[in-house]
């Protein structure tokens, strides 16, 4: 009868100090959206996820959970990968690395019953896409960014094989989806961060962005193949600005998708030093020019030192790049953008491509794999003409 | 809905035990009905009205099969037909409206993208490929497999005079929809539910067993199927993985679908219990048997016995000559490999154990290595069992020979191995596989476990369960492997 009654406290108490707790500071219950609209799958879903989410029970216990777990046993669930000496990884850019290839046949079938309406084969959009840009008279060129398990593999704990042989370990359907695009016509350009497990630092210990020296780098080589390949004039880099450094601490991105907190074993500090690019006159931050003919599309990696979330501002990839090519850029940028989102701002304001005679398509690499692509077609093209 | 997240746990089970204890008792069995659509449908409103409609062809059709015998009624409730009498044509007829009727709606939604995609390969070969046949790429239902074999199971057994028929739609609903094993069973034959429609009773020893499943069932799927499947999915769908690595993975996946879908069938079995009604075991320590025939004895025993009795039986069993055995054999573990699944990876499993099925039969119902050690008879077992896995697993039948050919060791490592590594060899991952060996091998299984409750055994149980809800609130959501089926 007590073993009954213990079990039925545990069961009710959950749902129960909720209530109490949504009370008390005078909120709806949560639970009674679910009769806010007519119920479909999608909204039952939505519900639920909702309420699981919201539930302080989960906050609290399933938080410390998540940390003991990732104390003692090593592993921090699916969104956060353990390396050695502290150093955190993101589970979805591990999972592109060692998953199934992006073009292989499980891939197209394994969402069909948990999300129909996701398109895993990314080509067609980054076709349609391609097309669209060069009917509005611009080119487009695609940045895809390594996933940190690939630039920094002995962080992640992996060992031998690094020193034996040149290691770059990617998606294995990576080289052909590359290999098509550029057939299809599409400029593909992927930064090489790392030459073969050097041993140098490429990406920040807790975070799942690159550092600042990577990021610079990277803003380097983009644009000195851009000159190269003649899409733009050599222009004369840092025109107009100066750089200043700033110095900054702080974990990263990575700690919260486990529930580390400031105080844990595994939680810990970095220092940087990032480059500010500065107007040379007025010492304003650089800003995005709307009205330049370089447009580009980007994610938290170009945002990861401009967004003032945890590293700083005005020292990003778009500034930097900016600074190598010695031009101004617009920029539609946000974190959490992945593939999908800044395209489809350019496909809500097809405006945008007005004058522009280069895109430029940031991304984390792992987005052919854990995004969706729709293809978004552009509807009211600019006149062409406006660009080259 | 699942019953391993957070809305089934802490709303809608115990509101559903809230009303149902407190509510007069001639509402139950119709509060059940309506919990259970309401459960059915949480995955998609429209499936339940599906479901609804084949359970009133099966209800109409119970009733035609009684009326048309002509029989008076006995004691208020609908006359059993005698067995071993001829039927006559209605009747037939009835049972065959409520088999077809079953059997079309589960080719229909389970099968028909299937056929087309081999009418259409059929066609390619032959020259015809511009006669190619649209695909209608209809999404599953839920469980449609389950209610569909036991509805049949309704309509065979009044027919045959095992069973009497249902005269309120509400009590032949609570059988075709009660929540507990709905969506992936055990399939609960109308024989064993039909009593308890009509009279249950509570008892705390009864909900304590419950209690006592439940524990064990959310252990089960939370703290090692989901752990191990993460370390399945990261071999399976994959080329290029080290030998080692492709073992570690079939085993994983191996230990995860039994304690996947035996956890869920503790569960069911639990929620039975909760509101009263005694399920049947499901599973027996297969992992424990010592050859294939033994297996099955062992495996989703609801299943091999529905298969047994509705089409081995009937196919002429064992009585028609060895020959005939070894066909039947093999046709039941074909049909029984497709009824898991529209694709011939699912063919090739059922033909696998009906081959062995087939061989042990041959041999006088013991293996090839029945004079080994019972250890190595066991061992092998679960060698041949676990093998036959990798057909289910792989999503297509190029990477399951894919997989067996990795397990040779015939692949070439890729260079994401050792990043694999790292995800799937954490101390967290190899004490799970370790454990659920443990478990497998050594612990009884949740029925005799379940038996005696004392107080230690209580209280480990709540730690149980209270570890695997902690457990459970840092996973994300993780359907059982049984709900695809």
């Amino acid at each position: 009868m007590r073993f009954c009654q213990l079990t039925l406290v545990l069961l009710y108490a959950v749902s129960m100090y909720q209530l109490a707790v949504e009370l008390a500071l005078h909120r709806r219950p949560r639970v009674l959206e679910l009769f806010d609209t007519m119920p479909t799958a999608a909204s039952l879903k939505t519900f639920e996820r909702n309420l699981q989410t919201v539930s302080l029970s989960r906050q609290t216990i399933g938080a410390a959970t998540r940390r003991a777990l990732a104390d003692w046993l090593g592993f921090a669930g699916s969104d956060l990968v353990l390396g050695v000496d502290g150093w955190l990884f993101h589970g979805p850019g591990v999972r592109y690395v060692t998953g199934p290839g992006i073009l292989d046949a499980s891939r197209q079938s394994a969402h069909i019953e948990d999300e129909p309406d996701f398109v895993p084969d990314p080509r067609p959009a980054i076709f349609r896409f391609n097309r669209d840009c060069k009917q509005a008279g611009a080119v487009l060129v695609l940045l895809p960014i390594p996933d940190k398990s690939m630039v920094q593999p002995r962080q992640l704990g992996v060992t031998s094989e690094i020193s034996a042989r040149p290691y770059w370990a990617n998606n294995t359907g990576f080289d052909r989806l590359v290999a098509e695009l550029r057939a299809g016509g599409v400029e593909v350009y992927f930064p090489s961060l790392s030459p073969a497990g050097d041993g140098k630092i490429y990406f920040l210990r807790q975070d799942s962005h690159w550092t600042p020296e990577a990021m610079d780098t990277a803003a380097r080589d983009v644009a000195a193949m851009l000159v190269a390949k003649k899409f733009l004039e050599p222009g004369r880099p840092g025109a107009g600005f100066r750089m200043e450094p700033r110095t900054l601490t702080a974990a990263g991105d990575l700690p919260g998708l486990g529930s580390l907190t400031a105080g844990c074993k595994l939680y810990r500090e970095q220092t940087i030093v990032v480059q500010r690019v500065l107007d040379r006159v007025t010492g304003k931050p650089w800003a995005p020019d709307e009205k330049a003919d370089v447009l580009l599309l980007a994610d938290s990696f170009t945002g990861v030192f401009s967004d003032q979330i945890y590293w700083g501002d005005a020292a990003g990839f778009a500034e930097h790049l900016s600074w190598h090519l010695g031009r101004g850029l617009a920029t539609i940028v946000g974190n959490g953008f992945g593939a999908w989102k800044a395209r489809a701002e350019v496909v809500k304001q097809p405006e945008l491509l007005k004058g522009k005679r280069l895109v430029l398509w940031e991304f984390a690499v792992r987005e052919l794999i854990a995004e969706s692509w729709p293809v978004l077609p552009i509807p009211n093209r600019p006149p062409s003409g406006s660009g080259r | 809905m699942v019953f391993t997240t957070h809305l089934f746990v802490f709303y809608f089970l115990p509101l559903t035990l809230l009303v149902y204890y407190f509510e007069p008792k001639r509402l139950r069995t119709l509060t059940l009905v309506l919990v259970s659509y309401l459960f059915y449908a949480w995955a998609s409103p429209a499936w339940a009205l599906l479901m609804f409609f084949s359970t009133v062809v099966d209800y109409v059709c119970g009733l035609v099969l009684v009326r048309l015998s002509g029989l008076p009624d006995e004691d208020g409730q609908l006359a059993v037909l005698p067995r071993g009498e001829p039927r006559s044509p209605g009747q037939t007829i009835a049972l065959a409206v409520s088999i077809a009727s079953n059997v079309l709606l589960l080719g229909f939604f389970k099968y028909f993208d299937f056929a087309v995609a081999n009418l259409n390969q059929l066609l390619d070969w032959t020259g015809n490929g511009s006669h190619a046949l649209q695909f209608i790429h209809v999404a599953l239902p839920v469980g449609i497999s389950f209610y569909t074999f036991q509805s049949m199971s309704y309509a065979i057994d009044v027919y045959r005079g095992d069973a009497r028929a249902m005269r309120s739609l509400v009590d032949f609903c609570c059988f075709e929809t009660l929540y507990p094993h709905l969506v992936a069973g055990p399939i609960v034959r109308y024989s064993v539910l039909a009593d308890q429609i009509r009279e249950r009773s509570h008892s705390w020893e009864k909900f304590a067993r419950g209690i006592a499943f439940f524990s064990c069932g959310m252990a089960k799927k939370i703290l090692i199927a989901n752990p191990l499947g993460a370390v399945a999915d990261q071999m399976f769908g994959n080329s290029g993985l080290r030998c080692g690595d492709s073992w570690y993975g079939l085993f994983s996946y191996s230990f995860q679908i039994y304690f996947d879908f035996s956890g869920y069938s503790d569960m069911a079995v639990c929620l039975g219990l909760m509101i009263w009604f005694c399920l049947i075991k499901n599973f027996d320590s297969p992992y424990c048997a010592d050859s294939i025939t033994d297996f099955w004895r062992r495996w989703h025993i609801s299943l091999s016995t529905w298969l047994r009795d509705y089409l081995y039986v009937p196919l002429g069993g064992n009585r028609l000559g060895p020959r005939r055995t070894y066909v039947n054999l093999m046709v039941v573990m074909l049909i029984g490999g497709l009824w898991h699944g529209a694709s011939w990876n699912f063919v090739i499993w059922g033909a696998f154990h009906g081959f062995m099925l087939a061989l042990e039969r041959y041999q006088g119902k013991t293996s090839a290595y029945s004079r080994l050690p019972r250890s190595q008879r066991v061992g092998a077992t679960f060698l041949l069992a676990s093998l036959a896995w990798v057909f289910f697993r792989a999503e297509t039948l190029g990477g399951a020979l894919t997989y067996l050919a990795m397990l040779l060791g015939f692949c070439h490592p890729c260079a994401a191995s050792p990043v694999r590594a790292v995800l799937v060899y954490t101390p967290f991952h190899l004490i799970v596989f370790t454990v659920a060996a443990l478990l497998v091998w050594t612990a009884p299984q949740s029925w005799d476990f379940t038996r005696d409750l004392s107080r230690p055994k209580m209280g480990f149980l709540l730690a149980l369960l209270a570890m695997s809800v902690s457990m459970m609130w840092t996973q994300s959501s993780n359907p059982f492997l049984y709900f695809r089926f």
